[in-house]
C-alpha cells in the first residue's frame, strides 16, 4: 500500500485541479491535461500495461520529457520578460533534443536515459532558481508570498528534482547491480519527491482558487 | 572497484539529503527576504505618514505663530496708538466750538468703535483667548463680531452638556470654522452659515453648512480645493473625521466628528508659542 503513495498524492492533486479549473489562472490550466497523464501513466505502470520487452523504461523516458516540456514552459510563462521567455524556450529545445539524441544513441530506448534526465531535472532546478532570483528583486510590495500559488508550484519542482537529482545520478551505476539497498531507495525516493510536488501543487490550486473567489467577492461588492 | 556499493548508497542519501535541505535554505530564505521587505515596506509608509503629520503640525504651528504675532500687535501696538489718537481728539475737543466738538466726538466714537473690532479681531486670531474662554464662548463672540459686520448671518447652536475637548483640539475646531467662513465668504457668496456643535457623552459633532454657490465633488481631489483639504488634514491631526458635502447650487456642509475619550497622539505636544 505504502509503495503506492505517490500514485494517491497524484490522484489527490489531479482532483484538486479539477475542482479549482474554472478559477485556475491560464498558465496553471496546463496541470488539468497533464496530471490526467499522469494518473493514466503511472496507473498503467501499476498494472504493468507499458512492459515492453520486460522494461518500462521507454514510457519513463517519453514521459520525463513531457514533464520538462511543461514544466519548464509553466515556470518561463511566470516570468513576463519575453527575450527570457524565448532563452528558455531554445534551451528546452536543445534537451529535449539531447533527451532524443540519449534515447536513440547514447543510452537507448529501453534503458533509462538517465543522462537526460539528470540534464532535465538540472535545468528545471536552475529555472525555479532564477524564478526565486527574480521574484526577490522584482516583486510586488504588497505580495504575500505566503498566499502565492506560482510560489508554491515552483517548490513542488524545486523539491522534486533536486530529490531525483543524485538517485539519477547513480541510476545507472546502481540499478542494473540489482542491489537491495538500491531497490529499497528506488522505493523511498520517488515516494517523497512525489509527495512533495503534489501536495504542493495541490496547495497552489487551492491557493489559486480562493484568491479567485476572493477577487470574485470584490467585484460583487 | 573505487568505491563500494554500499558507499555509492550513502553518498547518494546524503547527497540527496544535502540538496534537498538546500532546497528548503533557498525556500526559507524566500520566504524571511519577502516578510523583511513586507516589514521594510511598513515602516516606509508608517514614516511617510509621521513625517506628513509632523509637516502638518509644524506649518500649522508656524501659522500659529504668525497670528499670535499679528494679534498682539493689534492689541498692544495698533490699538494703543488708537486709544492714544481718541484720547487727544478729546483734548483737542474742549477748545473747539459746539459743531466742531460735535464733529469730534463722532470721530472719538468711529475710533472706539475699530479699537473695540480690532479687540475683537486680535482675540480671534490668538489662540490665548481660545484656551482661556474655550471653544464655545470663543465662537459665540465670533459670530456675534460677524453678525454685526453684516457680511453674512451666522448662527450658532450648541446641544448637549458642554465639556472641554482640550486647548490643542479647540484651537483646530476653531481654525476650521475659520477657513470654513473664509470659504463661505470668498468663494461660495453664502448669505446665511449655520454652525452646530453636539455634545454627547462620547462623540463630539461639529457641523458648518453655508447656502452658497457649492462646488463640484471632484474639487476636493483637485489641486484647488487646498482650503477644504485643509480642513481634512486638521481634523485628522485631532484624530476627527472630516466629511464635506457640496454639490453646485446647493451650498456645502462640513460635518466633523471625534471621540473626546481618545486622545489623539499627534497633538499631545504643546505649540511652540502656546501657554502650556
Amino acid at each position: 500500500m505504502l509503495d503506492y503513495i505517490y500514485f494517491y498524492f497524484e490522484l489527490f492533486a489531479f482532483f484538486v485541479c479539477l475542482y479549482t479549473y474554472k478559477k485556475l489562472d491560464r498558465n496553471f490550466k496546463v496541470f488539468l491535461p497533464f496530471l490526467a497523464f499522469i494518473v493514466i501513466y503511472e496507473f498503467a505502470n501499476l498494472k504493468y500495461w507499458t512492459l515492453w520487452h520486460h522494461t518500462n523504461a521507454w514510457s519513463n523516458n517519453l514521459e520525463t520529457i513531457i514533464e520538462i516540456i511543461i514544466y519548464a514552459r509553466f515556470i518561463s510563462s511566470l516570468d513576463k520578460r519575453k527575450q527570457y521567455r524565448k532563452k528558455v524556450r531554445i534551451v528546452l529545445i536543445i534537451i529535449v533534443l539531447f533527451s532524443f539524441i540519449d534515447m536513440i544513441f547514447i543510452q537507448g530506448f529501453f534503458m533509462l536515459n538517465t543522462i537526460a534526465i539528470v540534464f532535465q531535472y538540472s535545468m528545471l532546478t536552475v529555472l525555479v532558481c532564477l524564478y526565486y532570483f527574480n521574484l526577490i528583486n522584482n516583486v510586488d510590495e504588497s505580495l504575500d508570498i505566503i498566499r502565492y500559488p506560482p510560489f508554491w508550484a515552483t517548490a513542488g519542482i524545486l523539491f522534486y528534482t533536486l530529490a531525483f537529482l543524485f538517485f539519477y545520478i547513480a541510476f545507472g551505476y546502481m540499478a542494473y547491480k540489482k542491489n537491495y539497498q538500491f531497490f529499497i531507495l528506488a522505493r523511498v525516493i520517488p515516494n517523497i519527491a512525489c509527495l512533495i510536488l503534489y501536495s504542493l501543487l495541490s496547495v497552489a490550486f487551492i491557493y489559486q482558487y480562493k484568491k479567485a473567489s476572493s477577487m470574485n467577492n470584490i467585484k460583487t461588492l | 572497484m573505487l568505491f563500494k556499493d554500499e558507499e555509492i548508497i550513502l553518498l547518494v542519501i546524503a547527497g540527496t539529503a544535502i540538496v534537498m535541505l538546500l532546497g528548503v535554505f533557498i525556500i526559507s530564505f524566500l520566504l524571511i527576504y519577502q516578510k523583511k521587505q513586507n516589514k521594510n515596506v511598513l515602516e516606509k509608509t508608517q514614516l511617510k505618514s509621521s513625517f506628513q503629520q509632523e509637516l502638518l503640525k509644524t506649518r500649522m504651528e508656524i501659522q500659529e505663530e504668525t497670528l499670535n504675532h499679528i494679534s498682539r500687535e493689534l492689541h498692544d501696538n495698533i490699538t494703543q496708538v488708537l486709544s492714544f489718537v481718541k484720547l487727544n481728539l478729546g483734548v483737542l475737543g474742549r477748545n473747539l466750538g459746539e459743531q466742531e466738538k460735535m464733529r469730534v466726538n463722532d470721530n472719538r466714537e468711529l475710533i472706539a468703535q475699530s479699537i473695540s473690532d480690532l479687540r475683537n479681531l486680535s482675540k480671534s486670531l490668538s489662540f490665548e483667548h481660545i484656551s482661556v474662554m474655550g471653544l464655545v464662548k470663543t465662537l459665540e463672540i465670533e459670530a456675534e463680531r460677524i453678525n454685526r459686520s453684516g457680511i453674512i448671518n451666522l448662527s450658532l447652536s450648541v446641544e448637549g452638556d458642554r465639556y472641554a475637548l482640550g486647548e490643542q483640539r479647540e484651537l483646530v475646531l476653531f481654525r476650521i470654522f475659520q477657513e470654513a467662513l473664509n470659504n463661505a465668504l470668498k468663494y461660495a457668496q453664502a448669505d446665511n452659515f449655520k454652525m452646530s456643535l453636539y455634545y454627547k457623552a462620547q462623540m463630539f459633532n461639529l457641523t458648518i453648512e453655508d447656502d452658497g454657490v457649492g462646488f463640484e465633488p471632484e474639487l476636493l481631489k483637485d489641486k484647488g480645493g487646498s482650503g477644504l483639504r485643509n480642513i481634512v488634514n486638521r481634523a485628522a491631526l485631532i484624530g476627527a473625521s472630516a466629511i464635506i458635502n457640496s454639490s453646485p447650487g446647493n451650498g456645502c456642509s462640513i460635518n466633523l466628528s471625534l471621540n473626546p475619550l481618545v486622545q489623539e497622539t499627534y497633538v499631545n505636544g504643546t505649540y511652540s508659542n502656546s501657554p502650556g
